[in-house]
């Protein structure tokens, strides 16, 4: 399983909560983005289960992560970041 | 036994406005949720639900009483020594509530597996009844558009196959606060500074049950010593849509095998998967010796699946 890159994962959050792209200009325009709620968040812990071949699902503290810094800091944390 | 009073989800909107009705729906499969008033309470429920198994079977018979609950009448006595006065069922039989919510049924269903095994217990009458809606907040877009109050009655007789079992249970106690009522009860001197109302995490429920149950299912498999190509169906308990297809697409399950009827019926807490097995044996889609996984999972954190050989009393 190839290592998420920091840009892979901001690309995935961008798709779980349905951020328009062209908007994107830094992470705390994801993080304070409406549809980052708890069903956002849902579609991020899903997705990035399919992205790492579900090793997410047991990251516990992945629940809790409700910006795109503590989500890399878990990740990094757990050896599944670049 | 739903109560008489539903709505339909997309009616939140009206006292909700910013809720995306849509988006919640997609999510939760469910269109549909059922509500008691004041005049009705779970045991109330759960009474009218044994009643309709007790019409065709001798109450007499009954030696043990499971009363599945987290809505109890009182915090004490017990509301299934009352649902034994008020059944009128004999006076020497055994009754206790299992506190326990969407796990509950199975955990009951293991009670009398385990009473009847032992020879403790001949027929044992489990109701799993709730009124979740009593303590959920009308603005509470996590609970509001997903529980429904309701109760089940079902009775478990022994016979001379085993046809209920293996069980595997589990318990994670860290996650006692990710699905709770706070107040109201010892930790606070059974006072209540504001409501007594449900909190869910649902992003914390969510990682328990993809990380536990698809672990519980495939050891159950390897204690009983079978496959998936052996079970007919699925009866996990109905959360929401996307836990299903998340299990789902966890265990490699065909979609197909997945019992789902929480469209209409919300989630029920324990009563989710007695009505799905009612409704499916009505729909003739188990039948006589099918073998069936049932998974129950959520409030505590508690889990528990087992394999039953489904098999209809005469």
């Amino acid at each position: 399983m190839k290592l998420l890159k920091k840009e892979d994962l901001i690309n995935l959050i961008i798709k779980a909560i349905n951020f328009p792209k062209k908007k994107y200009k830094n992470t705390s325009s994801l993080n304070s983005f409406e549809d980052w709620d708890s069903i956002g968040h849902l579609n991020i812990m899903l997705l990035l289960d399919q992205k790492l071949s579900g090793k997410a699902k047991n990251i516990k503290e992945l629940a809790d992560a409700d910006t795109v810094e503590k989500i890399e800091k878990i990740l990094r944390k757990k050896k599944l970041l670049k | 036994m739903l109560p008489k009073n539903s709505l339909k989800v997309n009616s939140l909107k009206k006292n909700n406005p910013l809720w995306d009705m849509k988006k919640i729906i997609n999510k939760t499969g469910i269109n549909k949720i059922w509500f008691t008033k004041n005049d009705q309470t779970a045991m109330d429920l759960g009474i009218g639900a044994a009643k309709k198994v007790l019409k065709k079977f001798n109450k007499n018979s009954i030696d043990t009483l499971l009363y599945v609950t987290q809505s109890p009448e009182y915090f004490l006595p017990s509301t299934s020594c009352i649902i034994q006065n008020k059944l009128g069922l004999n006076s020497n039989i055994k009754c206790f509530d299992i506190n326990l919510g969407c796990s509950g049924f199975v955990y009951a269903l293991f009670t009398a597996a385990s009473f009847i095994e032992s020879k403790m217990s001949k027929n044992v009458l489990i109701i799993c009844s709730d009124t979740y809606t009593k303590f959920i907040n009308k603005s509470d877009r996590t609970c509001r558009p997903l529980f429904s109050d309701a109760a089940s009655s079902i009775l478990v007789s022994r016979s001379k196959e085993k046809n209920i079992g293996p069980f595997l249970m589990g318990t994670d106690g860290s996650g006692y606060s990710d699905l709770i009522v706070k107040e109201g009860a010892g930790n606070n001197n059974f006072k209540s500074k504001s409501k007594n109302e449900l909190f869910m995490n649902g992003s914390r429920i969510f990682s328990f049950t993809i990380s536990q149950i698809p672990k519980n299912i495939k050891k159950l498999f390897r204690i009983a010593k079978i496959d998936d190509n052996k079970i007919k169906k699925y009866f996990f308990h109905q959360g929401s849509k996307i836990i299903l297809n998340t299990l789902g697409n966890a265990l490699k399950i065909d979609g197909k095998k997945i019992f789902s009827n929480l469209e209409y019926l919300g989630n029920t807490v324990s009563s989710t998967i007695p009505f799905a097995l009612k409704e499916a044996d009505k729909k003739k889609i188990v039948k006589n010796n099918d073998t069936l996984i049932l998974s129950g999972f959520g409030v505590g954190l508690s889990w528990g699946s087992c394999i039953i050989k489904w098999k209809k009393l005469s």
